[in-house]
């Protein structure tokens, strides 16, 4: 408490400097009574604290669209609270090629970034990211297996089975239903990238849930390329969404952030289930030589792994947490919604972060050309 | 006062002075200088590290990527599919633009304020706008698919969208205004006395068209056409949604490449193919045709 005032202090002390109404000798005497180091540069005064954290803000990038409010209001405002240090989200969608630039370029402009699980290897091997510090980051907070050297699981999602609830009364569709156009006529959807959709491929065609990794690509492939005229592929999270609004699609795979905000969009028309579900942990990781430094970073990831402010991202976006203890606390409304609460868990898959992890780039690329030609 | 009584022969004179010589270096491209340093600093160097990249393989110097374009048999159907979808729209675009660009050049004044206003106005739009509007008109539920089936012309929708159909209706609706501009400037510049000298000598309509009016407007469908082929190889927005995901263009393929799968050499390859490509059509339409004439120098 006395330090955040004494910091303060120094803080109203360097505007007066600015503002010439102080002198700069007075100033590093003030300092040195308030216990904090003076850092006179050439271009102006700086308190430790801003030599520490430059320009006293994080940039959390991410993939936009609500997302940013959301992780702004749930991890954003908090530690703003607790440190003073702004947290700017910026929705520019961190592509791995696009965090590869900065850094090789040298013009970091991002702190902390949103990526999945298993790109915090695939990115950190080639030494784009800084090292998650565990003395400061609590491993224990997240399940095992998911703090990586380079990057650690900030929540989960999943890719399901969304449906039109009319078709299906009494139960809820599996991947076979999904193939089975006759039975079940209408329009599928699917991500055009390959993730959740090539699962959904290898189910459909029988391969068992347990067996899905190491996966094979060219099984899916066939499997999407002789059901083609009943998919329509989606691009965005938004135009998945919008597929089952416009009712152009009765079936889709997609993520069930937006399968939770259909159901209550249309009243429970459109619903989902948890079986099949492919179960993937998100992550953040940190750009090597980001601007607010390593350790700033690395205290918000641990800050953002904190049960109540799991619990508030997944009440606004419907991403669940990653800190398993966050599942456990959670109120009855919220369990539906988690995908990574143990009864919805029981019901998925668990995406295979080290297949992923040495296969994304090939899976992408010969699931594009697929689909494609 | 000395000076105002200039004689011809000393204006020439001067202007003689004044013209550059062969050997000498004309003092006004200093002017460009800056130009010129922009153009190698912020075009060409990058231009030179791409063509280094495509060269590049695991830090070694490699045609790896090259033998992967030609190899790869998703690559090679990826290129098919562009050139196929850019050749069909440049014909479509350029068919539409002779007709509107005619119709432009040719009516009074008032009409051709309304049609030039109905020409730029879509021009003017996002091209996100574009492609979404062609979504919602072109969908199986869409306005004219509905539409069809409430006449009773149809009874199931037709494919519209989502395919290479909809792709090729939307790149089209785009490019027709570019081909549309050199065209109707040409026309413009048809000497009206051409036409009425073939009329004069007994051609039909129709003849005097096909044997003057064409030829004489060729030159720019070239150019026209040769705009948008280009334009139409970089396309990415419209492809990407009304291809519905099955249609991968070039652009998006490089795209993907850079961002999401790191294949930076191939992304690099590949451009210098494509730029490669542009070349050869401009060399060959420059063959055929006054290229400096179709670019709109005099």
């Amino acid at each position: 408490m006395s330090k955040r005032f004494n910091e303060d202090l120094v803080e109203i002390a360097r505007s007066e400097v600015t503002a010439g109404r102080m002198s700069r000798r007075d100033f590093v005497q003030l300092c040195l009574i308030a216990g904090v180091a003076p850092v006179v540069a050439s271009t102006g005064i700086m308190s430790p604290g801003e030599a520490m954290a430059q320009a006293k803000e994080l940039v959390l990038a991410n993939f936009g669209g609500d997302a940013v409010k959301g992780m702004g209001e749930a991890w954003g405002e908090p530690f703003t609270k607790d440190t003073g240090i702004n947290v700017v989200v910026d929705g520019a969608t961190p592509l791995a090629g696009k965090i590869k630039a900065m850094v090789e370029s040298g013009k970091v402009v991002w702190d902390v970034c949103d990526a999945d699980g298993f790109l915090c290897n695939q990115l950190g091997s080639q030494g784009l990211l800084e090292d998650v510090d565990y003395s400061i980051v609590d491993k224990s907070m997240v399940r095992d297996g998911w703090a990586w050297p380079q990057g650690v699981a900030n929540y989960t999602y999943s890719f399901v089975i969304a449906y039109k609830k009319s078709m299906f009364p009494d139960k809820p569709p599996t991947y076979a239903d999904f193939f089975d156009v006759e039975k079940y006529p209408g329009k599928r959807t699917m991500w055009k990238y390959q993730m959740g959709a090539m699962e959904a491929c290898l189910l459909g065609d029988g391969v068992p849930p347990d067996q899905l990794y190491p996966a094979d690509i060219d099984r899916a492939v066939k499997k999407a390329k002789s059901f083609a005229d009943n998919i329509i592929y989606w691009e965005s999270g938004a135009s998945s969404q919008q597929l089952f609004m416009d009712e152009e699609v009765v079936m889709g795979n997609i993520w069930n952030t937006r399968s939770s905000i259909l159901e209550r969009d249309t009243d429970g028309e459109v619903t989902w289930t948890w079986d099949q579900g492919l179960f993937c942990p998100a992550a953040f990781v940190i750009p090597k030589g980001n601007p607010a430094g390593a350790k700033v970073a690395n205290e918000f990831l641990a800050s953002i792994l904190i049960p109540e402010r799991q619990i508030k991202l997944l009440e606004l976006l419907g991403n669940g947490p990653s800190n398993p203890k966050a599942s456990e606390m959670l109120p009855e409304n919220l369990r539906r919604l988690d995908p990574g609460y143990p009864t919805n868990l029981a019901k998925q898959i668990m995406r295979n972060e080290e297949w992923y992890e040495k296969n994304y780039d090939l899976a992408v690329e010969k699931w594009l050309d697929g689909i494609s030609s | 006062m000395p000076g105002w009584n200039v004689s011809p022969a000393a204006i020439a004179h001067a202007a003689h002075q004044a013209a550059p010589g062969p050997h000498r270096m004309n003092p006004y491209y200093g002017f460009i200088a800056p130009a010129i340093l922009l153009i190698i600093l912020l075009l060409l160097a990058p231009l030179a590290w791409l063509v280094g990249l495509s060269f590049d393989q695991d830090g070694e110097f490699s045609l790896y990527w090259y033998r992967e374009i030609t190899t790869s048999s998703g690559i090679r159907s990826m290129l098919w599919t562009t050139l196929r979808i850019v050749t069909i729209t440049t014909a479509i675009s350029l068919v539409l633009g002779y007709l509107v660009a005619f119709a432009m050049a040719h009516m009074g004044e008032r009409q051709r304020m309304l049609l030039t206003l109905c020409v730029l106005i879509p021009f003017w739009l996002s091209v996100l706008v574009r492609a979404l509007s062609w979504l919602i008109l072109l969908r199986s539920n869409g306005l004219i698919n509905s539409g069809l089936i409430d006449a009773g012309i149809i009874s199931s929708p037709l494919p519209l969208v989502r395919n290479e159909a909809g792709v090729i209706i939307g790149m089209v609706h785009f490019l027709v205004p570019y081909a549309v501009f050199p065209l109707y400037a040409a026309m413009r510049a048809v000497d009206p006395r051409l036409m009425m000298a073939a009329r004069s000598v007994g051609a039909s309509t129709w003849r005097s068209f096909v044997d003057v009016y064409l030829p004489t407007t060729f030159p720019a469908v070239f150019g026209a056409g040769m705009l948008v082929f280009i334009f139409g190889l970089g396309f990415f927005v419209t492809p990407s949604i009304l291809g519905g995901g099955r249609v991968v263009m070039l652009s998006e393929y490089v795209s993907v490449s850079v961002l999401q799968t790191l294949r930076w050499s191939l992304a690099g390859a590949l451009s210098v193919v494509l730029l490669l490509a542009t070349a050869a059509l401009l060399y060959l339409i420059g063959k055929v045709t006054n290229l400096r004439k179709v670019l709109g120098a005099a």
